[in-house]
């Protein structure tokens, strides 16, 4: 519940302060952006399996994000970066996927 | 394919199950209470990620639409001013063949050279004239696109050409007489006379004689490739006689660099 409020709030936030996001973090925003939902998929499936647990929510949202980042980053230096962007993308969105899959199990049993 | 497998097979995070198997039975108040700080942060930090990814990618569109306005405007009023400047030179050459007819008609010989001028002037296309002759407006088909039904730089020289060999003695595109030294040809998709940029329709004025140019130019080549157009691309073109046209001058026309050989 708690959770839910602060994605709201954090929502709003972003809404209305709407900042300008500096030419060199443009390419990082999107990918951090799929690296935080898989997290945040994760610990939705976590929850609902009863093994969840915040510390290792947060570990993960945050490293998630930071790795993608950096996988970015390095992609960008070695001059493949919008191939490692598409890779970083496949892999999350395979995980989502299959996290999205077992939480549906959970929902609606079927 | 282990990779795809272990991904398909293990997507939840082992922490997952590692933390609920080591979690000690009653936690700790103030532990969890510290963990619930963390885990508000974090999503709010989410919420804020998407908020902002959303809002950039929505943003970025009127952007482009934006400077494409602001170039057109530009356009414009690097068209207007060269219009201005054009109408400017044409008044500043007026004025110059007032002073030249004035300074010229004091004396027998001066005269002489004026109706000379006048003659030359009339043939180069340096002063405006007037006259009957035939008004012809083309314009792409109505739904040209990019491949096909839309007039080309060749067409219109084809349909110029066709009017000089059906015996036009002043010809103006759009406003801009044709001398010797106009070039008709196309620059990206736009037709450009006398180097300005024209948009269609195209309206051609050529005075000459209305009794035989409209039959001349449709037997002649010119006349033949622009009917080839209309009857096979539906490019319009309508031709009118018209009893007096008026062909603008080219105030541009100069010659700087040519002179008349010395015998």
């Amino acid at each position: 519940m708690i959770a839910v409020l602060g994605l709201v709030i954090g929502v709003v936030i972003g809404l209305v302060v709407a900042p300008d996001v500096p030419e060199w973090a443009q390419p990082y925003l999107p990918i951090a952006v799929v690296a935080a939902l898989d997290a945040v998929f994760g610990a939705l499936r976590a929850f609902l399996d009863g093994i969840f647990d915040d510390k290792v929510f947060v570990v993960s949202f945050v490293s998630n994000v930071l790795i993608a980042a950096l996988i970015v980053y390095l992609g960008d230096q070695l001059g493949v970066g919008s191939q490692l962007s598409t890779g970083v993308v496949v892999v999350l969105g395979i995980r989502i996927f299959t996290n999205m899959a077992a939480i549906r199990r959970h929902i609606f049993r079927a | 394919m282990s990779l795809l497998n272990n991904l398909m097979a293990h997507p939840l995070d082992e922490g997952y199950a590692v933390a609920a198997r080591t979690r000690p039975k009653q936690n700790g108040k103030s532990l969890r209470s510290r963990h619930r700080v963390m885990l508000v942060a974090a999503t709010l930090v989410l919420g804020f990620l998407l908020a902002v990814a959303a809002s950039q990618n929505y943003r970025g569109a009127p952007e482009a639409e934006k400077q494409r306005k602001e170039l057109i405007t530009r356009i414009n009023q690097a068209d207007s001013r060269l219009n201005g400047l054009r109408t400017q030179q044409t008044q500043l050459a007026d004025e110059v063949r007032g002073l030249q007819a004035s300074g010229l008609s004091n004396t027998s010989s001066g005269a002489t050279l004026q109706q000379q001028l006048d003659a030359l002037e009339l043939q180069t296309g340096a002063v405006a004239v007037t006259g009957p002759g035939i008004k012809a407006v083309i314009d792409d088909a109505k739904n040209a696109d990019a491949k096909e039904g839309r007039l080309l730089d060749v067409d219109l020289q084809q349909l110029v050409n066709g009017l000089w060999t059906a015996g036009a003695e002043a010809i103006s595109v759009n406003g801009h007489r044709l001398t010797s030294l106009t070039a008709i040809r196309g620059a990206g998709s736009a037709i450009t006379v006398d180097y300005s940029s024209l948009t269609p329709p195209y309206t051609v004025l050529a005075v000459g004689d209305t009794a035989t140019v409209p039959a001349r130019f449709a037997q002649s080549s010119g006349g033949q490739w622009v009917q080839y157009l209309v009857s096979n691309f539906d490019v319009r073109m309508t031709i009118t006689t018209e009893d007096s046209l008026l062909v603008p001058a080219d105030a541009t026309i100069a010659l700087r660099y040519a002179k008349v050989r010395t015998r």
